[in-house]
């Protein structure tokens, strides 16, 4: 039910952000039964869970974004550098420990390995993940785990949010 | 104010454009398709990102609300592109794309092919008698 209601307020907003309509009472209401249907699509698929609609990890992750966008400027001044001398390039292609428990931590885990530019997660399979990497560095740099940590920061209010929920449930 | 305000968002397109350009000289000169990927991710973010800043600077909110779309358009873009680049990387592990090394040697970690044997898709697509890993398969 929380799942349902974050995933319309949402998408509503999301709707009035694009159609800039506010007043007009029919469009406001053609907004709300569409993101209504959305949310009923969204049910029937059983989409609405914790990896649907994250809204457990959505605080924590808004806080990790700026660390992640500095280092994705950081990689893309080194991979500029790679462009303009290409010699220094020695790509190598590495497993890496991923320590997240859940499968939300491990895809934004991966997803911040690709999205740094430099380093690709090509395959995640248990808790490793394997990384292509432009720079031997770059693999170095994830084996220190300061992402890792990062990332499981963010997911720690996901398991926070379930031992809750489990601890009610024994209660 | 306004100069000051064009200047910045000036130089930051200027820039983003120019990281475009880098990210296609990079795909002309790497040696394979993994490396390319890496020089592709270029544009796709800081690229992408600072012509987006740029543009935020110059429309500002918006009577429209063009700066929110410009900021979604952001959004959308970092959520999507890691996901197609590693969809890409691990399509052409399976298809036997070897990753170039300066040594010519292969790579220390390779691809999990129990996994992928889950994936009966991936694996009928592969051409009859043609394997990504054979020294893999010369030791079973």
């Amino acid at each position: 039910m929380k799942h349902a209601l974050s995933l319309f307020v949402g998408l509503f907003v999301l709707w009035l952000l694009l159609s800039g309509h506010w007043s007009d009472p029919l469009l406001l209401g053609l907004g709300v039964v569409s993101a209504a249907l959305t949310v009923f699509v969204a049910w029937r698929m059983e989409g609405l869970d914790h990896e649907g609609v994250p809204v457990a990890v959505a605080l924590r992750a808004l806080a990790y974004w700026p660390w992640l966008l500095w280092q994705i400027v950081l990689s893309n001044l080194a991979v500029a550098r790679c462009v303009i001398d290409p010699d220094r390039i020695a790509p190598r292609m590495a497993w890496v420990p991923a320590s997240q428990r859940t499968d939300l931590g491990k895809v934004m885990f991966a997803n911040s390995i690709t999205l740094t530019p430099g380093t690709i997660s090509v395959q995640v399979d248990g808790g490793r993940i394997l990384v292509h990497a432009l720079e031997p560095g770059s693999i170095h740099d994830l084996h220190g785990g300061e992402m890792d940590r990062r990332t499981d920061w963010v997911e720690g209010s996901l398991e926070r949010l379930s031992d809750a929920v489990h601890g009610s449930g024994k209660a | 104010m306004s100069l000051v305000l064009d200047v910045v968002s000036w130089a930051c397109i200027v820039i983003g454009g120019l990281f475009c350009l880098l990210s296609g000289i990079g795909l002309v000169r790497f040696p394979d398709v993994f490396t390319r990927m890496h020089a592709a991710s270029l544009g796709d973010t800081l690229g992408a990102g600072l012509i987006i800043v740029g543009l935020l600077l110059q429309a500002g909110l918006g009577a429209d609300l063009v700066g929110i779309k410009l900021v979604m358009i952001l959004v959308f873009l970092l959520f999507t592109s890691p996901v197609a680049t590693h969809a890409l990387a691990q399509a052409a592990l399976l298809d036997g794309q070897r990753p170039w090394t300066r040594d010519g040697r292969p790579t220390e970690g390779k691809l999990d092919l129990r996994d992928a044997a889950d994936d009966d898709f991936l694996l009928d697509d592969r051409a009859p008698g043609r394997s990504a890993f054979p020294d893999q398969e010369a030791e079973r």
